[in-house]
């Protein structure tokens, strides 16, 4: 019995320190979606991919396989825009680093650069999407204008 | 129904949710093999998620289609089996759900290792088999009495960090997440209901606060089931309104937390469930 408090007792400590240093550990989530101040944004971004000429439309694409392509190819872009290292990986360095674990948190970061992102982007689009002569992705930003999304600029990062 | 029957209950209503959703992961494309050798890490806020995939577990389970493709069929084995023998064999049961965890932990963390979805809606999925692991007197009323608590906590949770961060007194914080989230939806899915609703709150800017608000209330009277099962039949009304207006108004789909249903109902109360 004494142990089971323990147990619950260490449970609930981690999950408040967890609480307290905004990290999560599985399965010990933080439900905070939504919560930040969401400041108006001016700028918006899409990604539009090109199939031998022809756009893919997804309107009748299952929703969670369209976030999935979504995910990965706004992934791809920060990582391209950012010297190829994946930035979602620098919240690694930020926390080993005061736990006075540099070293180990450089070689954890090893893991999220890729010199070779827009080769393995083709290949993974070919296999994801079916094969093509060609794929062409274009990431598109846009402005609100009276309440609905106006294009503004495109420029091609897969090709 | 009967203390056994309550038991055996939750578990064939897991076995089928857990069944009905991999065939809807499998539709999606969304399965280890249909993930097609992704490479773009998602490293999360998670510890654990980092030392994985720095262990490179992950990318060798996906690059090995045929290991992949064989995941993808096992982790269905534990729950197709309970279905089977959980009249003729119930002592079974608790060595398959132990295999059932084991096997789903593994195979979550490495989907959600890549460029998927929020892994939180698959917590349910995850953790509901432990109330299946152990015959032990008390062991499945405790575990179901904690999943139900986890259940109120995340709700409550969530309504705090809104309260906390202060962004329930912001005028334009739901027109501002519309406006962010829905974008794409116009652009994609002109004629889905999420991007009609969506277009609403945009354009009605005080009923959106308004909706953002008593959102948040709802969520925060989650925090009585802590105290109390008293009011679990409207809390249950309240679940189950939030996943459904989490689809229609921000297309964000929590289907798989239908899977914490029962807890707001079933009937438990100490019973030795070895015969179960």
């Amino acid at each position: 019995m004494r142990a089971h408090k323990i147990a619950i007792a260490f449970v609930l400590g981690l999950y408040l320190f967890l609480h307290l240093i905004q990290l999560e550990v599985f399965p010990f989530y933080l439900f905070a979606m939504y919560s930040d101040i969401e400041n108006p944004k001016t700028e918006f971004v899409d990604y539009r991919i090109m199939k031998d000429g022809e756009e893919i439309e997804y309107k009748d694409w299952s929703y969670r396989r369209y976030i999935y392509l979504r995910n990965t190819l706004q992934a791809y872009d920060n990582i391209i825009s950012n010297d190829n290292k994946n930035p979602q990986a620098d919240i690694i360095s930020k926390y080993l680093d005061r736990l006075y674990l540099t070293g180990f948190g450089d070689a954890m970061e090893e893991k999220h650069k890729y010199i070779n992102a827009e080769q393995e982007m083709k290949s993974w689009l070919l296999d994801f999407l079916g094969y093509a002569s060609n794929y062409r992705v274009y990431k598109d930003q846009y402005q609100w204008v009276e309440d609905q999304p106006a294009l503004i600029n495109s420029v091609v990062i897969v090709e | 129904m009967n203390k056994l029957g309550t038991y055996r209950y939750y578990l064939l209503f897991f076995c089928v949710c857990f069944l009905v959703f991999h065939a809807v992961r499998w539709s999606n494309g969304l399965t280890l093999f249909l993930l097609r050798d992704p490479f773009i890490y998602n490293p999360r806020q998670d510890p654990l998620m980092w030392t994985y995939i720095f262990s490179g577990i992950p990318q060798w389970i996906v690059s090995q289609r045929g290991l992949a493709l064989i995941l993808d069929l096992v982790v269905v084995v534990p729950c197709v089996t309970a279905l089977l023998i959980y009249k003729k064999k119930p002592n079974w049961i608790p060595v398959l759900m132990r295999i059932q965890l084991a096997l789903f932990v593994i195979y979550i963390l490495t989907v959600f290792s890549f460029q998927s979805l929020s892994i939180r809606k698959y917590l349910g999925l995850a953790l509901v088999p432990l109330a299946f692991v152990s015959l032990k007197k008390g062991w499945f009323e405790d575990a179901t009495k904690w999943l139900r608590w986890y259940v109120m906590f995340i709700f409550s949770s969530s309504a705090m960090w809104k309260i906390l961060r202060g962004s329930v007194f912001e005028r334009d914080q739901f027109v501002n997440i519309m406006r962010n989230q829905h974008f794409e939806h116009l652009i994609h899915f002109p004629d889905h209901i999420s991007t009609q609703i969506g277009t609403y709150f945009i354009e009605h800017p005080d009923i959106a606060m308004g909706f953002y608000c008593l959102v948040t209330l709802i969520q925060l009277s989650f925090a009585m089931g802590f105290f109390t099962r008293r009011y679990d039949k409207y809390l249950l009304v309240a679940f189950l309104l939030f996943i459904l207006g989490d689809y229609l108004v921000m297309r964000v789909e929590y289907w798989e937390f239908l899977v914490f249903v029962p807890l707001f109902y079933l009937d438990i109360t100490k019973e030795d469930y070895s015969s179960a």
